[in-house]
């Protein structure tokens, strides 16, 4: 089946996103408190958030701003905490095989992790409308601009998000998701070898390279262990 | 090289730097699998990456997590169950951890 997009696909994931900006909302402010610590106005944060969209790598960012090689130190933060988008974009490109080009590069600006992970629902379930993933991604951005500019703005009155439990929106989300991935017992193969190598790796490497890691080694024996057995 | 941040044109190359980062991390796990064959193998890899992924996402978490987080986790889960909902299993986790951390301190 190629993929498509439609109207109504935008709006479902659009909306799906907005059940989701409370969290993402509590991410940005969080970021724009602390950018506004190191001295970024309102429109420098925004303008981050916006181009970056990348809320993890942009809070490791923050931690590197005295560094005197600061060109290098960002880069590498992006690279370390968005490594695990490079599977990301393997895993979604059979499900968008088809797309004219510049379509599927203009979507891709938007890939964060809560649209990948419905879009590789919507790829399980059978159905192509890209524009899901799109509507999703676009939410996402408001939510993040908004949380980034009113953290940056008035954070420091608002005091500490972690109270009402909203850093704990994102990792909810993907449990819950992760428990619709669920089909059965074949299924913990992956998910435990990947909780196990990523405890190893954030233990002793850091960074985020632990999503990485945990994620290559848990589909790659899920991949090729049973298999093996069969043949 | 180095840049102040506190210009206005250091803080733009500070960005574009990372933004074209971040987008060639995006796009290259795209662009690479274009001259993959998706294989009955290939199939197999990307269709166990999405558990894969959540478990090492989820795993440091739990690892440091405390009373809060279990009762965050706890409340996902039966959510889940209950309504078969991804928000609303989420906005359950959440509310959990809200309620242990205000309540108890945790």
């Amino acid at each position: 089946m190629s993929p498509y997009f439609s109207r109504a696909g935008f709006s479902r994931g659009f909306f799906e996103g907005i059940g989701l900006l409370p969290g993402m909302i509590a991410f940005g402010i969080v970021f724009g408190v602390l950018a506004d610590g190191v001295g970024l106005s309102i429109t420098g944060a925004s303008a981050m958030s916006f181009f970056v969209f990348a809320g993890t790598a942009q809070l490791l960012a923050l931690h590197a701003w005295g560094a005197p090689d600061l060109l290098v130190a960002v880069v590498v933060s992006v690279i370390a905490m968005n490594a695990r988008y490079v599977l990301f974009g393997a895993a979604i490109q059979p499900w968008m095989r088809g797309l004219p080009p510049w379509i599927a590069y203009a979507s891709l600006f938007l890939l964060v992790d809560p649209n990948w992970a419905a879009a590789m629902r919507e790829r399980d379930a059978g159905r192509h409308d890209i524009a899901v993933f799109v509507g999703m991604g676009v939410a996402f951005m408001i939510g993040w601009i908004v949380g980034t500019a009113a953290g940056a703005g008035f954070g420091p009155l608002l005091g500490d998000p972690r109270r009402l439990g909203l850093d704990f929106f994102l990792p909810a989300f993907f449990l819950s998701l992760a428990c619709g991935f669920w089909k059965g017992r074949g299924d913990l193969l992956p998910f435990a070898i990947g909780a196990a190598v990523a405890l190893v790796f954030e233990r002793f490497v850091g960074g985020s390279w632990h999503v990485l890691a945990g994620g290559l080694a848990g589909s790659l024996t899920a991949a090729f262990l049973p298999r093996k057995a069969a043949t | 090289m180095s840049v102040d941040p506190t210009t206005t044109s250091g803080l733009a190359v500070i960005i574009l730097a990372m933004a074209v980062a971040a987008y060639l991390t995006r796009i290259s796990g795209f662009f690479l699998m274009r001259f993959v064959a998706v294989t009955p193998r290939v199939e197999a890899w990307l269709k166990a990456l999405p558990l894969a992924i959540m478990g090492s996402i989820l795993a440091p978490i739990a690892a440091h997590g405390g009373p809060a987080e279990y009762a965050g986790f706890a409340a996902t889960i039966a959510m889940f169950l209950w309504r078969r909902n991804d928000i609303l299993a989420a906005f359950a986790g959440m509310a959990a951890v809200a309620v242990m951390r205000l309540s108890f301190g945790f």
